[in-house]
């Protein structure tokens, strides 16, 4: 099988500080892999030697090819938002457009103009007179039109409110993905990305601790709310994670017996963000 | 895009964009600086076609003069008439001269902002996720800063001049002087069209100094011009204090200064009327002269490997230092 991103250990170091510590995984084609972390875990650092615009130990493909000494040819089938407001503010909007369709092949102008079209922004104001929000709508709407095998979206709805990332997640859903395309995305606002997620790839402190599908992260995690007199036959399960609140004890169980679960209290799946909050502290409980 | 441009690739939207960037230098400033040339030309044409107001002369004085003008002129040979010609030649390189003196900022200033820029505002990210390698992005906007963008001066320069003759021929009709045609046929376009491939020659010998403004430029965390100008200064004390005399100095000056310094002579240079010589031998065919003596010359094979040296430095650091 052909694989987007093959991955095997992968590694970067600042000094003496490991940002990422021998990283091995291979993300399939029609995949939208959440990579969730803290700040700081090596969420960035694993998408900038992805996308060839840092050096980095280990072996690295993505689409083949090695993004460290192709990233040139390597962007004509990969787009990405690397960190917000990065677009020239010294450039007009129209201009934007120009210099992309001039030196991208894979830019479709119109489309990009249709997403345009969908905000307020004036094709002929300098980016730097645009609003925060704006430039991001902007860059959002250029990444978008471009038809590429692999988007990779670093933080792309930073700034915008809420309604404009609802409908942003929405279209990159509908209007931009099909199964022969492959999205990685990081978010701090991972409730909000969790319903088109296909993959999870979780980070902490450099190291890869989780890579599942969506469905296996759902069979292999539960989380059970307790009254306090099962506290104990709770913890006997050996949970991941427990948090407390107004009397009740909610618990994150890895791999537990379905019917052990449910003598417990009320089971239910776990939301990414709580599987997070749980596989980041876990070791700290 | 336009479908003969796109047979070029990216290259032309990539030098487009290069303009855009350095539209104020390339432009803007030399579009201003003209404007208070021929502005300049204007008031000094209206107050030569009113100075008799200003002189207290006679009539028959004043006849008598032009008589002795018009007599001067009747004798005058295919030498003297050459000499009036490289006068002229030489007149209109000082009217367009301030052009060319701003030339060495607008050179220096771009260069010295092309990977510093996009760093402070992180465009370089933007940028970077477009299909073009780190080589390209640093030649096309050597290529820009240093070749093309020049042309723009050297148009200008043209411009101002043929402006400047339109506004004074109604001064020169109107003192009936039989200059009228030499001065129109004084080859400025020539003149400036010789002094850009000269420049271009001049570039050649630069390209250490240029190259080295690019490097300093793709690592300066701030203020690129003290990241140029600290370091080979710094040798350069150095070497003051230790051997008493700087090579270091002597080879910058002798790259950039000298050669600069001989263009400006031969642009502007009254001698060479006095001595009946066209001014037009500045010659476009002398600047291709001095580009093929100079790639015969070891010493600037020495600077062009320098150059290749700054400018794989400037490469590097464009691609990794994020």
């Amino acid at each position: 099988m052909s694989y987007v991103v093959e991955a095997s250990g992968l590694s970067k170091s600042y000094g003496k500080f490991k940002a990422l510590k021998n990283v091995n995984v291979n993300i399939e084609r029609g995949k939208i892999v959440g990579v969730v972390g803290a700040n700081g875990a090596g969420k960035s650092t694993m998408l900038n030697a992805i996308l060839g615009l840092s050096k980095y130990e280990g072996s690295l493909k993505v689409l083949g090819q090695d993004p460290s000494t192709d990233r040139a040819s390597l962007m004509e089938n990969v787009s990405f938002i690397s960190d917000v407001a990065t677009l020239p503010r010294w450039m007009k909007v129209y201009q934007v457009l120009d210099f992309v369709e001039g030196v991208h092949n894979n830019f479709d102008r119109d489309l990009a103009l249709s997403y345009l079209a969908k905000t307020k922004i004036p094709l002929d104001k300098k980016i730097k007179g645009l609003s925060k929000g704006m430039v991001t709508q902007l860059h959002l709407a250029v990444v978008m039109a471009i038809k590429a095998d692999l988007l990779v979206l670093d933080e792309p709805t930073l700034g915008l409110d809420i309604l404009f990332r609802k409908r942003f997640y929405e279209s990159v859903l509908e209007d931009y993905f099909d199964h022969d395309r492959t999205i990685l995305i990081t978010t701090h606002q991972v409730e909000e990305v969790e319903s088109i997620l296909t993959d999870a790839l979780f980070i902490k402190d450099g190291e890869m601790v989780l890579y599942n599908t969506m469905e296996e992260i759902e069979q292999e995690f539960a989380m059970v709310t307790v009254e306090n007199d099962m506290k104990e036959k709770a913890e006997a399960l050996n949970p991941i994670y427990s948090s407390g609140m107004m009397g009740m004890t909610s618990y994150v169980f890895d791999k537990a017996n379905e019917k052990d679960l449910a003598g417990l209290g009320k089971v239910k799946k776990v939301g990414l963000a709580d599987l997070f909050v749980a596989i980041m502290s876990g070791d700290e409980e | 895009m336009d479908m003969n441009l796109a047979r070029f690739g990216k290259y032309p939207a990539l030098i487009q964009r290069e303009f855009l960037e350095h539209k104020m230098a390339f432009f803007t400033v030399p579009l201003v600086i003209s404007i208070f040339i021929v502005l300049g030309a204007v008031f000094t044409a209206l107050f030569s076609s009113n100075f008799m107001d200003y002189v207290d002369i006679s009539d028959a004085d004043l006849n008598n003069m032009r008589l002795e003008a018009e007599m001067e002129f009747s004798d005058m040979d295919e030498g003297d008439w050459a000499k009036v010609e490289a006068a002229a030649s030489a007149v209109m390189g000082m009217i367009a001269a301030p052009l060319f003196m701003i030339f060495p900022f607008i050179v220096m200033f771009p260069l010295l902002n092309s990977l510093y820029e996009e760093r402070v505002e992180r465009s370089y990210l933007f940028w970077k996720s477009m299909p073009v390698s780190d080589v390209e992005e640093v030649l096309i906007k050597m290529l820009l800063i240093v070749v093309l963008g020049p042309m723009c001066l050297f148009a200008m320069m043209i411009v101002v001049d043929f402006l400047a003759l339109l506004i004074f021929t109604p001064v020169i009709m109107g003192y009936d002087l039989p200059i009228l045609g030499v001065i129109w046929s004084a080859p400025f376009i020539t003149m400036w069209i010789g002094a850009y491939v000269n420049y271009l020659a001049w570039v050649l010998w630069a390209l250490p100094v240029l190259a080295w403004f690019m490097l300093a430029s793709s690592y300066a965390p701030k203020a690129p011009l003290m990241y140029a100008l600290v370091p080979p200064a710094a040798i350069m004390i150095l070497e003051a204090i230790l051997f008493d005399r700087t090579i270091l100095g002597e080879l910058i000056l002798s790259r950039i200064a000298t050669k600069f310094g001989l263009i400006m002579e031969d642009v502007i240079d009254f001698q060479r009327f006095e001595d009946g010589e066209r001014i037009a031998s500045l010659s476009a065919l002398d600047g291709l002269e001095a580009m093929v003596a100079t790639l015969a010359n070891p010493s600037f094979w020495a600077g062009a490997v320098v150059a290749g040296g700054f400018l794989a430095g400037a490469v590097y650091f464009r691609r990794f230092r994020t």
